[in-house]
């Protein structure tokens, strides 16, 4: 236990994040949080003001980072095939791949700021698969978020539980 | 215990105390201006942090940890003898108190209430 200390935002959100897309947002304590990113709880509580508000910020930086990116590659591709293909490997992927889908079905019906990230993700998703899948591209957004899910379940991961 | 509420009219958070906790508190209530309210927490594991320096009010370890301290430079109001029903609020720095750790009967709806009247920067 120390003073608190100068710490790197950045990084406390990416920790953050792996966190809140393995346990979702309400198997994710303070506790955990304040372990897994080294962060003196009041200075978590200082910069970020509340869990829910440090989980607005983790999803707001997946989307800017991880979500629109891999869009904006996906709409690059006219090719039907190769676009669904890519949006499956790629969507809401990277280090805190799944958070987007958790957040979508765990808080966005309690939380209208989170109900409208995942809107957000999703309509960005359709965008992306409108020049290769034109009128279909909501379906096939679907059927990306689906088989997303499905990879998930599929796909157990090795993390210690709580 | 203590109950806390959002008045819209008058732009206040209120935290009235219950019963005996008036006592260890050394207050009746609190009433803080939403502007000053970062947010609500459900925090069982703050009541494990170590509490600093007592300034007012009541520190039976373990039992009760009831009104002003003062830790690492920062401000703390708690009243709080049941950790698992502890909500920390985060004040802005122009309070009073930079944080408050209160039990409450319902985190999950004081958590709900305090975020839903926050306004977010």
């Amino acid at each position: 236990m120390g003073r608190p200390r100068a710490f790197d935002t950045d990084q406390a959100i990416g920790t953050a994040a792996t966190l809140f897309a393995a346990h979702g947002y309400e198997g994710t304590s303070v506790d955990d949080l304040v372990t897994a990113t080294g962060i003196h709880r009041g200075s978590l509580y200082k910069v970020f003001g509340s869990k829910r508000s440090l989980h607005l910020t983790v999803l707001r930086n997946h989307l800017d980072h991880e979500i629109h990116p891999a869009t904006a590659a996906i709409a690059t591709l006219t090719d039907p095939e190769q676009a669904l293909t890519t949006a499956i490997a790629s969507y809401d992927n990277g280090p805190a791949a799944g958070l987007l889908l958790l957040a979508a079905a765990e808080r966005a019906r309690h939380d209208r700021e989170v109900a409208a990230l995942v809107a957000e993700g999703i309509a960005a998703l359709e965008d992306a698969l409108r020049p290769s899948h034109g009128d279909a591209a909501p379906r096939m957004a679907s059927t990306v978020l689906g088989a997303r899910l499905r990879l998930r379940a599929a796909r157990p991961t090795a993390s210690k539980e709580h | 215990m203590a109950l806390i509420s959002v008045d819209r009219e008058r732009g206040l958070l209120t935290v009235e105390f219950q019963g005996l906790d008036k006592l260890w508190t050394f207050k009746s209530r609190l009433e803080i201006p939403l502007a000053h309210v970062r947010g609500a927490t459900h925090d069982p594991g703050m009541a494990r942090e170590p509490k600093g320096i007592r300034v007012g009010g009541t520190h039976f370890p373990g039992v009760i940890t009831a009104g002003r301290f003062r830790r690492d430079g920062e401000r703390l109001f708690w009243d709080v003898k049941n950790p698992d029903k502890a909500v920390v609020v985060e004040l802005a720095d122009a309070e009073t108190y930079d944080r408050l750790v209160i039990e409450v009967d319902d985190p999950r709806a004081t958590v709900a209430l305090v975020e839903r009247s926050v306004a977010r920067d």
